[in-house]
């Protein structure tokens, strides 16, 4: 025991490597950080959006109605709720609810309170339409209007995330009762949106070909900055070039590698016949 | 008419009550963490607490509803992180206590915001809001964005009304400190993952503030042994 407290206790595992002192190595890191800081101030965009989506309309005096909401608030929804996944939807939707509002962002009514006590309701009863649904449910809404407009819009979201969505602009929401235009007007918006899209998709796919026809090259940008330094030397070729010939013997063809495969044919068939009569 | 007013009179009569007792709960809560706390603070009579936070109609007043208290040299001590060469003087991971009755018709992400935001300007370690209506998910998700500044928790008040660690079916708790939960999986050669565990949701765990990693020492009377003890690690 007194020999061990003389010489300190010494570890066997290998010492740590200091970390590398490459500036490569802090630059990607700085790299990744910065990406994550861009995802978390967009999740706070997100929440922000939310809060003022959940206030919304702020003009509750006026003859606008959710199904003819006012422009400046469509246009502020429309913009915001872009870059909602179905989850934050939801979320704006139960943020709304708290606030005794009806779930439909657009809509200025209060949302409905039923006064039975108990899970469920029966709605539409003695109607073809009948079904029985949840309290909850009901109570999310001022009326069944308002959750088809509001479910309109939460199936035209995406479940990507908001990051990969963000500068994409051809995402558009659209609203369930647009005010109606002309068919002109119509197919026109229609001709420039398929039309927006086509070029994008057009430059999209040239994008993909060209970096996979530079694969295929391998004139990559990788290719380019390999750390190992390749140097492709030939070899210096000295005598005439030779035809591959099969050898001296007849079954030089039956050969390979030197060894000749050996099987009695003969005897094979011959015992087979013996067996077999 | 009058029996109306015998009905509002009624039911703002129940909601002094209950916000009474989720008064003295939440004191009772704050000070078995390890806060200092006055006897009278803790223990305050219903008579006193009308006087206090009612206004002149008799109706409740929850902005009055807000205190602060400060962990005591035992706690401090319990809860510091041990000196390293890179930080010789640690600061401990307890600070003042924020307690606030929240005073609005609903608890969504903005007032959870505004609640974050308070408790991190003024430099409360730790924050507690008490809400008398259901939290949203948004405003859930707003907690973890201000956990590098203040810790907030939250608690409804209906699950304030008693307090659960006065119940007899529920054992002493002890949370144990950073040298005391290194003794003891040094004495008896443990991991961390090897003890039994306690959820951080869990009612108990919720009322104590317990965070993951902490563990907790709980101490039931035995028949047999008299006393039993049993360690969890909060998940």
């Amino acid at each position: 025991m007194a020999t061990q407290s003389n010489n300190p206790l010494k570890g066997i595992l290998k010492k740590p490597i200091p970390p590398a002192a490459d500036p490569k190595v802090r630059e990607v890191a700085v790299q990744h950080a910065n990406i994550i800081q861009q995802r978390k101030e967009l999740e706070d965009t997100i929440t922000d959006y939310i809060i003022e989506l959940s206030k919304l309309p702020l003009d509750r005096s006026s003859p606008y109605t959710s199904s003819s909401p006012s422009p400046t608030d469509a246009a502020t929804f429309k913009s915001h709720v872009r870059l909602f996944q179905p989850s934050d939807y939801e979320d704006l939707i139960s943020e709304r609810n708290a606030n005794g509002l009806c779930g439909y962002t657009l809509c200025p009514k209060p949302r409905m309170r039923v006064a039975q006590r108990g899970e469920y309701k029966l709605i539409n009863y003695g109607r073809k339409d009948f079904s029985i649904v949840p309290k909850k449910e009901i109570e999310r809404w001022c009326g069944a209007a308002c959750a088809r407009r509001a479910m309109w819009i939460k199936v035209q979201l995406n479940d990507t995330s908001a990051w990969e969505r963000a500068g994409i602009d051809s995402i558009e929401i659209g609203l369930y009762e647009e005010p109606k235009k002309t068919e002109e007007d119509e197919a026109a918006r229609r001709l420039t949106r398929d039309m927006a899209g086509l070029q994008v998709e057009a430059e999209r796919k040239a994008a993909k070909d060209a970096q996979e026809l530079a694969l295929e090259r391998g004139d990559t940008d990788e290719g380019a900055k390999r750390k190992v330094d390749v140097r492709i030397q030939e070899n210096s070729v000295k005598g005439v070039a030779e035809e591959p010939s099969l050898g001296k013997d007849d079954d030089g063809h039956l050969v390979t590698e030197g060894y000749k495969t050996k099987f009695d044919s003969q005897k094979n068939t011959a015992s087979k016949n013996t067996t077999g009569i | 008419m009058a029996d109306q007013d015998e009905a509002q009179y009624e039911a703002n009569e129940r909601n002094i009550v209950r916000t009474w007792r989720a008064w003295r709960t939440v004191h009772e809560m704050v000070h078995d963490r390890g806060y200092e706390l006055g006897e009278e603070e803790v223990k305050i009579p219903l008579e006193e607490f009308r006087h206090k936070y009612t206004n002149a109609d008799g109706s409740l007043s929850r902005t009055l509803l807000k205190f602060s208290a400060k962990p005591s040299d035992e706690m401090q001590r319990k809860f510091m992180p041990p000196a390293t060469p890179q930080n010789t003087e640690p600061v401990s991971d307890c600070g003042t206590v924020w307690v606030e009755f929240l005073d609005d018709s609903a608890l969504g992400a903005e007032q959870m915001r505004k609640f974050g935001r308070f408790c991190a300007d003024n430099h409360y370690k730790s924050g507690i809001l008490l809400s008398n209506v259901a939290v949203s998910s948004s405003a859930k998700k707003e907690i973890s964005k201000f956990s590098q500044w203040t810790t907030i928790e939250w608690f409804l008040e209906d699950d304030l009304l008693i307090n659960i660690t006065h119940h007899e079916l529920v054992p002493r708790h002890v949370i144990l400190s950073r040298d005391e939960k290194v003794a003891l999986l040094k004495r008896y050669r443990l991991k961390e993952t090897q003890l039994p565990r306690i959820l951080v949701r869990d009612p108990v765990a919720k009322y104590f503030g317990m965070k993951r990693g902490q563990v907790v020492k709980i101490i039931r009377r035995s028949e047999t042994a008299g006393r039993y003890a049993s360690y969890r690690l909060c998940v």
